[in-house]
């Protein structure tokens, strides 16, 4: 079966992208034709597709208000009649508010007087929030992009109740689209999010409650909880792959020995070779950039034949390690390879206080000096000083912003050439110069409240949010940050919902399911009662031909993903309702003068979290939550035949 | 009988006190045939109107009626009618408003809605209503502006009163077919009731609010051709024995015909008193009024509503017509009436006697008063 | 503008107006990839193509199409190894498509009826190929269908190779691959047979030479060095080419008949002065990438033979997924929510880059892989 070419819907909507319920109405009106009158409550869709002098109609359409749009249907339906206007179908496409709630009244009217009317319900929900893909989220394995975290990960996070770091569990990785971005800047922290994010907060007015607000709450001057300083953790153990005896690629002068573990010695070389070192895997050679008289030029030939058994040739304005097991070391490492795309990558911050050190009095000896009262370290990579920067708070350094300068160069094609620093200094406490004022937080051992200095948009880009366990809060780019958004359920079996409100109070609300409106409208005895989903849009089709061509009330649920509100990139949507509907949270069925028939039966239902984990908003629910919702499912799906 | 008259397509209502003969005549009429319209009983009031709205966009003539809680719980679509320029006509059984809940007369209801776009005529007598109602079919229809007839609950709605009636050709002569150039049709189709974006709100507002003003010469074209064909003149107000009048009554509706006994009564007497009858209130005609009731030193404005917390509505126009001009009487606000307070004869000479007083002392005093309030249940 | 009564909006569609192509930073690119069989097949047959034309019943079509590589379809149909039924992406639903049979029964389709292929417009170059084996003729076949004049010199007394020396009759009957090879004689191939070449020096006149002896020793005479790890059959000598068995390749009639039509690519190339570009390494659809849920369960229901009649066959091309081949199955088109995909044709689908917001619905469901989403400006 073909569809018709013409499209009765025409595209310059304002419907987000990947709109379920927009496709929805288009497909519906593809099937219907030309000959329909279309009555629209007040709705997403209504605005989306009327902004004067602009519309998406191709076909007569009428909006009223919010809650009548079955009665309005009732007094076209009945002009129509009057008139002898004959062949012209009215449909009323509402959503689920407009249809369930304030719209129940007129509808349960129109079907009670038998009008020939199609009611559609497009169903769809609500919220979610989220982070910057590259935000530095600190786990167990130390910093990480948010956009690499896995899911069982330990991640970070404020205990609420006793106000210490824990760790706990992440339970979920979301990818949530495309949205607008803005940036809190902090004197110490800077993280981008989007506006809904919530952040831990000190209340205004008050010194000793802290209380969660969302990013476009926060104004310049408002306090929010950062880290101060991570715990300290044990020396690293490498996976590195010794070379053995005879191995052809090992030429090197002298015994070599590879370091298992880390240590002081180690790292500090590192912090040495992170500051002018380079290497090259295919010939061998690990290099440094110490000329004669350089402080760490003797520092380095000392550290090298301690920890590596070896000592580096020499020249002039070089030192060179030649050893292709070495070479491949350093580059297992994470460090980078280049000075433009030096890095500290997440291992570095699980070593113990005294390896930290070293590898900081290693780094200084290279580009860092003294200046004034504090230390200075310069660099030309950004991404180097940004690690830097957060490696040396977690050491509990007061840090300065990343001066940077960008440098026309010959470009070897790296984005950002140029030349900056960081400054820094040991911190004080209490320091206020973050928060002028006594707060509950002073004296924690790992957080404190710093003050906002600047709230910025940024622009637009992918983002993404995790879900934590317990506390729901993990810590991105220095600050704490909420994994939650406030949920809806919509009107699919009883689920559950969660909303966190300011620190102590946190409590998880349970919601009864939402009205089963197919049958409220089976309940009026009208001809014909269906749902659908976009998921499935031929079964849709079909149902909008058979509802049309019923002489009285007919009453069509088609559920409808939503991306914004239900949190999950655009291009999901089908595969959502089709889930959905696989794993049985939605039943796709007919009813023809009350005889319930199931039109679409998953060959093996499908276990119901692949359904709800793949969305930001159910992001909440605990494994028991899950557990019960999977039994509520089982139990509807048994009621109506579908095992 | 108005509504069988003008040929109304598609009726809608839900029945509520002391509109409900409306309603079951005109159900009587379909069920005989007598009435070739499609009559939906619809749940709710805000349903009739909605209903309503949904017919006449789609190109039939509509009408309905209603009271009081009825025209409060439909006030929201009263806009969106008004807005939309469709010409709904409806008849309003002036009721008291709750709470406290009243089922009797007073011109509370309506008067609240004076905002909502509509046009407002209010009636003395049952001839009126026929008439009016039969006018403002066609005034509706040629302006495209939905126009409400009121009339006071119980007073007139359960009374008997001969009237009129013209026949049915002379009516279809006076009031052609509706057929409006924009309705629903897949011929042509048409987005209606777009989302007004900032750029275009206020344009639509003005649009509507102009048309409105213009209405009033409407009324008169239309008002002529009546009194033509039917041989009943109507104006937008009547006066009577106004001539060199000092004390001038101003009302609406059917207090009118009480008021008219008392200026008797007093220009027998040899005073001079005369009677401003009002039938169009919106859109209000206040160069009308200005010109009718300039010539008294006093004026009483009688009305059976209260804007709580203020004066009576009627008060409030009247007085901002006269805010900028150089000669004006000095107005009393009367409060009558409410809930069905009886009003008598006697009542209104008191206020005659009141009014004169004050034009001729020069000062207003107490403002409104309340006309038959028992101070003893409320001090 | 002027505002009509009540802000009713006469211009229906009017939202055409306001292009949201802006809102976008993914935009879908379709592209024809390689689907598993087609990249599996040594003969290089572009099978999703020919499934289509067979599941839409034009026969004709689909056996030109299969004519246009193979040009021994009822030899393969019958004893090719099916490398493409192995790694058929159908196999991870139910079971494998039976292209081998489809093969075969247009290979037999096209003996009854007759059908012929052309050979192209002349270019007046010939080229001599030694050995009438299935290389040496599918080489000789290829050359033909580019307009060159070709001449088989056949040391035995008939041509034919493995096909007629090698695979026992009961699985490839005789008259089968004579009805075969006479089609090609029909275009023009000539035969020399009980001709052995002994030495390069009696084909003078030849812009070109294929050497496709398959598994003999060459005489001395023609012997020559291969260049290394050339597929396309070069040696180093200019002008002299190998294909098949002699040219390295494995045994086995497809990969004998692939050999052939890539020399005769070759030497085409090199008769027309030009440069042989190796084409690019393609992208191929792997079973990850195709939506088993738009597919149902179905195995193939037929005779001990497998799929032989018109009706059977055609049901086993519907059963092909189409990897990496738009067929027109729509579900873009229905499932844009901007219905801002149009229709070109019975294939062919094109986004409006105008309303395209790239949410990325059309390249997540489609059913073949075609569609992928790309960096806005890229």
């Amino acid at each position: 079966m073909r569809l018709p070419e013409e499209e009765l819907l025409a595209p310059g909507h304002r419907a987000c992208q990947g709109c379920g319920e927009i496709l929805a109405i288009r497909l519906i009106l593809k099937t219907l034709g030309r000959r329909v009158i279309v009555v629209q409550p007040t709705g997403c869709m209504e605005v989306v597709t009327t902004p004067y002098p602009q519309t998406s109609w191709r076909v007569p359409w009428i909006h009223a208000a919010f809650e009548n749009a079955a009665a309005v249907a009732s007094g076209v339906e009945a002009a129509l009649k009057r008139l002898g206007r004959e062949g012209i179908k009215v449909v009323a496409i509402g959503g689920d508010g407009g249809t369930a709630d304030i719209g129940l009244q007129a509808l349960s009217g129109m079907m009670e007087r038998g009008h020939d009317i199609l009611y559609v319900c497009t169903d769809n929900e609500a919220y979610m929030n989220c982070l910057d893909p590259s935000s530095l989220v600190l786990t167990e394995e130390g910093l990480k992009k948010v956009s690499e975290v896995r899911v069982g990960e330990l991640l970070y996070s404020f205990d609420l109740q006793r106000r210490t770091l824990v760790a706990r569990r992440c339970s979920g990785v979301f990818f949530n689209g495309v949205h607008d971005i803005y940036e809190v800047v902090t004197p110490h922290h800077l993280i981008r999010a989007t506006p809904n994010h919530p952040f831990l907060t000190l209340e205004r007015g008050g010194r000793n409650r802290l209380v969660w607000k969302t990013l476009s709450q926060l104004r310049v001057g408002d306090g929010v909880v950062v880290l101060r300083r991570i715990p300290y953790g044990d020396s690293y153990l490498f996976g590195f792959k010794q070379p053995w005896a005879g191995d052809p690629q090992a030429a090197h002068p002298g015994p070599l020995r590879i370091p298992e573990r880390s240590s002081p010695e180690l790292m500090k070389l590192l912090g040495i070779w992170l500051g002018e070192g380079w290497v090259r895997p295919k010939k061998g050679e690990v290099g440094f950039a110490l000329p004669e008289g350089k402080r760490g030029r003797r520092e380095l030939i000392r550290l090298s034949q301690k920890v590596l058994g070896t000592t580096p040739t020499g020249e002039e304005d070089y030192l060179y390690l030649r050893s292709h097991p070495l070479a491949r070391f350093i580059c297992s490492l994470g460090l980078g390879m280049r000075p433009e795309n030096k890095t500290i990558p997440g291992w570095v911050f699980t070593l113990t206080l005294r390896e930290k050190k070293a590898l900081l009095e290693g780094l200084m000896l290279t580009d860092g000096y003294s200046r004034g009262g504090s230390q200075r370290f310069v660099s030309t990579s950004y991404e180097l000083l940004r690690r830097l920067r957060l490696f040396l708070q977690s050491l509990g350094y007061g840090v300065g912003e990343i001066h940077w300068m960008e440098r026309k160069g010959e470009g070897r094609g790296f984005r950002s050439e140029g030349l900056g620093h960081v400054s820094f200094r040991k911190k004080r406490t209490p320091d206020h110069t973050h928060y002028p004022y006594v707060n509950c937080l002073e004296g924690n051992e790992f957080f404190e409240v710093e003050r906002i200095i600047e709230l910025r948009y940024v622009g637009r880009n992918q983002t993404v949010d995790l879900r934590v366990e317990k506390d729901h809060n993990f810590i991105a780019d220095g600050m704490v940050v909420h994994n939650t958004g406030i949920q809806r359920s919509g009107t699919t079996p009883a689920l559950a919902w969660t909303s966190t409100t300011p620190v102590g109070r946190i409590w998880r609300g349970e919601d009864k399911p939402k009205k089963d409106m197919p049958a409220i409208a089976l309940a009026h005895h009208i001809p014909y009662v269906a749902t659908a989903s976009v998921g499935y849009p031929m079964d849709l089709v079909g149902k909008v031909k058979k509802a049309a061509e019923v002489k009285g009330p007919s009453y069509l649920h088609v559920h409808c993903p939503c991306p914004p509100g239900w949190g999950y990139d655009s291009s999901l949507t089908i595969r959502i309702a089709r889930l959905a509907v696989e794993t049985g949270c939605w039943i796709l069925y007919e009813a023809e003068r009350g005889r319930i028939r199931i039109t679409l039966k998953p060959e093996k239902r499908k276990p119901v979290r692949e359904y709800l984990m793949i969305q930001r908003r159910f992001s909440h629910l605990t494994e028991e939550e899950v557990e019960r919702i999977q039994r509520e499912v089982d139990a509807r799906c048994k009621e109506l035949g579908l095992e | 009988m108005a509504a069988k008259l003008a040929r109304v397509q598609v009726v809608s209502a839900y029945p509520i006190t002391p509109q409900t003969p409306v309603v079951e005549n005109l159900a009587r009429y379909v069920a005989n045939g007598e009435l070739e319209a499609e009559f939906v009983k619809v749940e709710s009031e805000h349903s009739a109107m909605s209903v309503c709205l949904g017919a006449s966009a789609t190109g039939a003539r509509t009408f309905t009626a209603t009271s009081s809680q009825g025209l409060m719980l439909m006030s929201e679509i009263l806009y969106v009618v008004s807005g939309m320029r469709l010409p709904v006509v409806m008849a309003n059984a002036n009721r008291s408003l709750s709470a406290p809940l009243s089922i009797w007369n007073d011109q509370q209801d309506s008067l609240a809605v004076r905002d909502c776009g509509w046009i407002q005529l209010y009636c003395e007598n049952n001839q009126e209503i026929l008439d009016l109602l039969l006018l403002s079919f066609r005034l509706a229809e040629s302006l495209s502006i939905p126009a409400m007839v009121c009339y006071d609950g119980y007073i007139l709605s359960h009374t008997s009163e001969a009237v009129e009636v013209p026949p049915q050709e002379e009516v279809d002569a006076f009031l052609p077919p509706y057929s409006p150039d924009l309705k629903l049709d897949p011929d042509r189709p048409l987005t209606m009731g777009p989302v007004g974006v900032p750029e275009v709100y206020m344009e639509a507002r003005y649009m509507q609010h102009r048309a409105l003003m213009e209405a009033k010469d409407g009324f008169l074209k239309v008002a002529e051709e009546f009194g033509r064909r039917f041989g009943r003149k109507y104006g937008i107000l009547e006066e009577y024995r106004t001539e060199g009048a000092e004390v001038l009554l101003l009302t609406m509706g059917s207090l009118a015909g009480t008021a008219k006994e008392a200026v008797d009564i007093c220009r027998d007497r040899g005073e001079r008193v005369g009677l401003v009858k009002l039938l169009l209130y919106r859109p209000f005609p206040w160069e009308e009024l200005v010109r009718a009731l300039s010539g008294a030193k006093a004026v009483a404005v009688l009305e059976k509503d209260i804007s709580t917390g203020w004066m009576g509505a009627l008060y409030i126009d009247t007085a901002a017509s006269f805010v900028n001009q150089a000669r004006k009487p000095l107005f009393l606000n009367f409060i009558v009436g409410l809930g069905s307070r009886d009003v008598r004869v006697e009542d209104l000479e008191e206020v005659v006697r009141i009014t004169k007083k004050v034009g001729e002392e020069g000062r207003v005093g107490e403002n409104p008063r309340w006309l038959g309030v028992k101070r003893e249940m409320v001090e | 503008m002027k505002l009509l009564r009540g802000a009713v909006i006469d211009r229906p569609g009017s939202s055409v107006e306001y292009l949201t192509s802006g809102w976008r930073i993914l935009r879908p690119v379709r592209e024809r990839r390689m689907a598993p069989c087609s990249f599996s097949c040594p003969v290089g047959n572009d099978l999703p193509e020919i499934l289509y034309l067979v599941k839409k019943g034009r026969m004709r079509e689909a056996w030109r199409v299969l004519k246009s590589t193979n040009p021994f379809p009822s030899v393969c149909g019958m004893v090719c190894y099916h490398f493409c039924e192995s790694v058929c992406n159908r196999r991870k639903l139910d079971e494998t498509v039976a292209i081998r049979a489809v093969e075969r029964f247009l290979g037999e389709l096209g003996r009854k009826k007759g059908w012929r292929m052309e050979a192209g417009k002349p270019t007046g170059k010939r080229v001599a190929v030694v050995g009438g084996g299935p290389a040496g003729l599918s080489c000789a076949y290829h050359l033909r269908l580019l307009g060159h004049e070709v001449k088989v010199f056949e040391a035995r007394e008939r041509e034919g190779g493995m096909m007629v020396w090698g695979i026992p009759e009961e699985h490839l009957p005789r008259p089968v691959v004579e009805e075969e090879i006479s089609s090609l004689l029909e275009m023009g191939v000539k035969v020399e047979r009980n001709h052995r070449v002994e030495g390069r020096e009696e084909l003078e006149g030849y812009e070109a030479l294929v050497l496709a002896t398959g598994g003999d020793p060459l005489p001395e005479g023609l012997k020559v060095e291969r260049v290394e790890a050339n597929e396309w059959g070069r040696t180093k000598l200019k002008g002299v080419f190998v294909a098949g068995e002699l040219a390295g390749v494995k045994r086995g009639v497809a990969r004998a008949i692939g050999s052939g039509r890539k020399v005769a690519l070759a030497v085409d190339a090199f008769m027309r002065g030009r440069e042989l570009k190796p084409p690019p390494k393609p992208s191929v659809v792997g079973p990850e990438e195709i939506k088993l849920d738009y597919f149902t369960f179905s195995r193939g229901v037929w005779g001990p033979n497998g799929p032989e009649s018109e009706e059977e066959v055609k049901a086993e091309a519907e059963r092909c997924f189409s990897c990496g081949s738009c067929d027109g199955c729509d579900n873009c088109w229905i499932l844009c929510p901007e219905a801002c995909i149009v229709r070109e044709g019975e294939r062919e689908y094109r986004t409006d880059e105008n309303y395209c917001k790239g949410c990325g619905i059309c390249a997540m469901e489609c059913p073949k892989a075609v569609i992928r989403m790309v960096e806005e400006g890229t």
